[in-house]
């Protein structure tokens, strides 16, 4: 930490002090010598400088970044978990869409309903008892072609 | 001796100086020199990857059915050393997970671990049920589990995936990098405590999930196929059959049937036989059903005219052999129709001496005997033909009619639908493409057909077939409304370099016979009735009525026969 720059002039110029010399010298009359005018204080002449509006305005000013940081931050956690909860959520839902696609291709399966059916007595119909009927034209008798070419 | 207070502060200026210039050093160390080896440090302290599992792809039938899916399940594990009460617990846990309390309760007392493995892609449903019970030492991992949700259908085709999600056999080992995906990983920063900061950096590399695979697989027609043929092989005391239903256009596969099958949900427990899918890797002596290359050859070599007439005994010496037809009868005059139509091995063989061993070699190759058809199956057999070199004269008539070489049941189903495309042979497919996110299909590129016979002979061929199925031995696949075009076969095994009296016994046919739709091969294994007109062509006729329904087959005019001996 350096020394205010005041206070390292007052170091520098300190204020004239009586010294060894002047005590044998005999003292000149006071009217000879100018005055030397004391330097006014540093402190005194900051604290003149420093208004109390200036202590309120940077308090204020402090005190809202200071919440504004928080607040800010606070919106960035609270975004992420929001990001995850709904991640999450999609997820659940793609495995119950899946799980919902399984059950439907499991539920239509024809070796299911094939087993089903058997159990309730269901049967194929016989060969002949099917009749597949033709448009005229399309298809004519079987075997009556024989050694046509 | 006191210094002048100006000395004191340049002292301690300088001392100040010193100890900065030291911190600077010192920061320029840590900055600069070891800035790489701290940072990767502080970024391991803090920062956890995680790896994200791609999803699996399903596999879907042509109409988007899905016959292979993902799903999530758990696996259960203990931490023996956090357990309690092994015999209140084990009870609890074999409640719930189904299982003797006295394996769960070895489980939970195994000695020296911390994870013992209770239950393996375990049911979520079940898994909340067990977590529910909060008993101690029992862990839950998320994992993937594939499920098969029409059970038994097509099992030996989609094949399965193992624990560790990774396809094993049949579709699901030959599309595994398709299916499989690319793994993704979520970088996260962790606090002291190990848990997440919220606020912390993450970075998510997505998995990109694996492409879904649409077969060319019809799931009611396999049904229907397999149906057929469980009931075949039980009526005729088989050992096991097989049955391809394909698109006699495109090559593309609506059934593949092989008896006997297992449940892909649980292949742990399957019969190793019933995994093959024999249509593609079990090759077998056709029989009969290669009268119609023969033919072809005959045909397309111009060797045999189709009126040119063959006395034909009922047996004759070959090469030292003794050959003869399945039935005695006296010396008959047969054209190739009736050779074909009446299933003659002798009248086979006569024509195939006339067409040359060259020549009948040539044709075989050109079908693509001895080669496999590039299904894109693991383990496609591709048949074996003898070396031309090593052909006489018992090898040339007995490959005739079918003996002495081998095939697959996809590569027949081949053959006759390069019969029924007017002669253009097409590559068989189980696949038509595949689908990504936006569920636009990414149609697999078809192989290009190749011209194998002329389309005269393919023509006069189909009237030949269509006289074994009205005038010959393939009655039974007459189905009422529709020609059909087929060919019986009746084959003896061969075991042990030998052949016994054990048959495969085969129907192979086309349908409508003038506009072929669908080629149809069944093939029954050691029937009772060793006859493919027998065993075999009744389990055609019904899968084509199936067939007719399913794939909305209309009627076509017949084709006429071809001219027979007797006249017509």
């Amino acid at each position: 930490m350096s020394l205010p720059a005041r206070e390292a002039e007052r170091w520098a110029r300190p204020a004239p002090q009586p010294t060894r010399r002047r005590a044998v010298t005999p003292a000149r009359a006071p009217a000879t010598r100018p005055p030397i005018p004391n330097p006014p204080h540093p402190q005194r002449r900051t604290r003149r400088g420093h208004h109390p509006a200036f202590w309120i305005f940077t308090s204020a000013v402090l005190s809202a970044m200071v919440v504004g940081l928080v607040s800010l931050n606070a919106m960035r956690i609270d975004a992420a978990y929001e990001t995850r909860l709904v991640s999450e959520r999609v997820r659940l839902l793609t495995d119950e869409r899946r799980t919902l696609v399984n059950d439907v291709a499991h539920l239509s399966s024809p070796s299911r309903i094939g087993t089903w059916a058997r159990e309730e007595g269901l049967v194929s119909p016989a060969a002949g008892d099917v009749v597949i009927l033709q448009v005229r034209g399309t298809s004519g008798s079987m075997g009556s072609s024989r050694g046509k070419e | 001796m006191t210094r002048a207070p100006a000395g004191r502060l340049v002292a301690l200026l300088g001392v100040m100086v010193l100890a900065l210039v030291g911190v600077l050093t010192r920061l320029v160390v840590l900055q600069v020199g070891d800035h790489r080896a701290l940072a990767a440090q502080g970024l391991r302290q803090r920062v956890h990857p995680t790896d994200l599992p791609a999803e699996r792809g399903d596999i879907v039938d042509r109409t988007g059915v899905p016959l292979a899916i993902t799903l999530e399940a758990r696996d259960i594990y203990v931490d023996p050393r956090y357990v309690v009460d092994p015999i209140g617990e084990a009870a609890k846990i074999a409640r719930v997970l189904d299982m003797r309390p006295r394996d769960v309760e070895q489980r939970l007392q195994t000695p020296d671990t911390t994870f013992v493995y209770l239950g393996r892609q375990v049911d979520v449903k079940v898994a909340e049920r067990l977590e529910s019970l909060g008993l101690p030492g029992i862990g839950f991992l998320e994992v993937p589990k594939r499920y098969y949700p029409a059970g038994s259908l097509a099992p030996q085709v989609l094949g399965f995936v193992g624990v560790d999600a990774t396809g094993l056999a049949g579709l699901e080992y030959e599309y595994e990098k398709v299916l499989a995906g690319i793994p993704g990983t979520r970088t996260v920063e962790l606090d002291g405590d190990g848990l997440p900061i919220a606020s912390g950096m993450e970075i998510l590399k997505p998995a990109i999930a694996g492409r879904t695979l649409v077969t060319t697989l019809d799931r009611e027609v396999q049904y229907l196929a397999q149906e057929a043929l469980r009931r075949a092989v039980k009526e005729n005391h088989a050992k096991g059959g097989t049955i391809v239903v394909m698109d006699a256009r495109n090559g593309d596969v609506y059934a593949m049937a092989s008896y006997p099958w297992f449940d892909p949900n649980d292949f742990a427990h399957a019969n190793r036989d019933a995994v093959r899918n024999r249509a593609v890797t079990d090759m077998f002596e056709p029989g009969s059903v290669n009268k119609v290359v023969t033919a072809a050859a005959a045909l397309e070599s111009g060797a045999v005219g189709v009126r040119d007439v063959f006395r034909v005994p009922w047996w004759m010496h070959v090469g030292g052999y003794t050959v003869n037809d399945s039935h005695p009868h006296p010396v008959e005059p047969m054209t190739l129709g009736d050779i074909v139509a009446h299933s003659s091995n002798i009248g086979s063989a006569m024509v195939a001496e006339r067409v040359g061993s060259a020549e009948l070699a040539s044709v075989l190759a050109r079908f693509g005997y001895g080669t496999p058809t590039g299904v894109g199956f693991p383990g496609e057999a591709g048949g074996v033909v003898p070396e031309l070199l090593n052909w006489n004269d018992i090898t040339r008539a007995t490959v005739s009619y079918g003996q002495g070489i081998s095939m697959t049941p996809l590569q027949m189903a081949a053959v006759y639908g390069t019969v029924a495309n007017g002669g253009m042979w097409v590559q068989p497919r189980l696949v038509r493409g595949t689908t990504g996110p936006d569920g636009r299909l990414d149609e697999a590129p078809p192989a290009t057909p190749r011209r194998v016979l002329s389309k005269g002979t393919a023509a006069m061929l189909t009237r030949m077939l269509a006289s074994v199925v009205e005038t010959g031995t393939g009655g039974a696949a007459q189905i009422p409304g529709y020609q059909v075009a087929g060919k019986t076969g009746t084959a003896r095994k061969l075991v042990d370099g030998r052949y016994v009296h054990r048959y495969m016994a085969s129907f192979v046919g086309f349908l409508p016979a003038s506009d072929p739709r669908a080629v149809i091969v069944v093939s029954i294994d050691e029937p009772r009735t060793v006859y493919g007109g027998v065993a075999a062509a009744p389990v055609f006729s019904e899968i084509a009525r199936h067939v007719i329904q399913r794939l909305a087959i209309p009627a076509a005019p017949p084709v006429p026969l071809p001219p027979f001996a007797s006249g017509p």
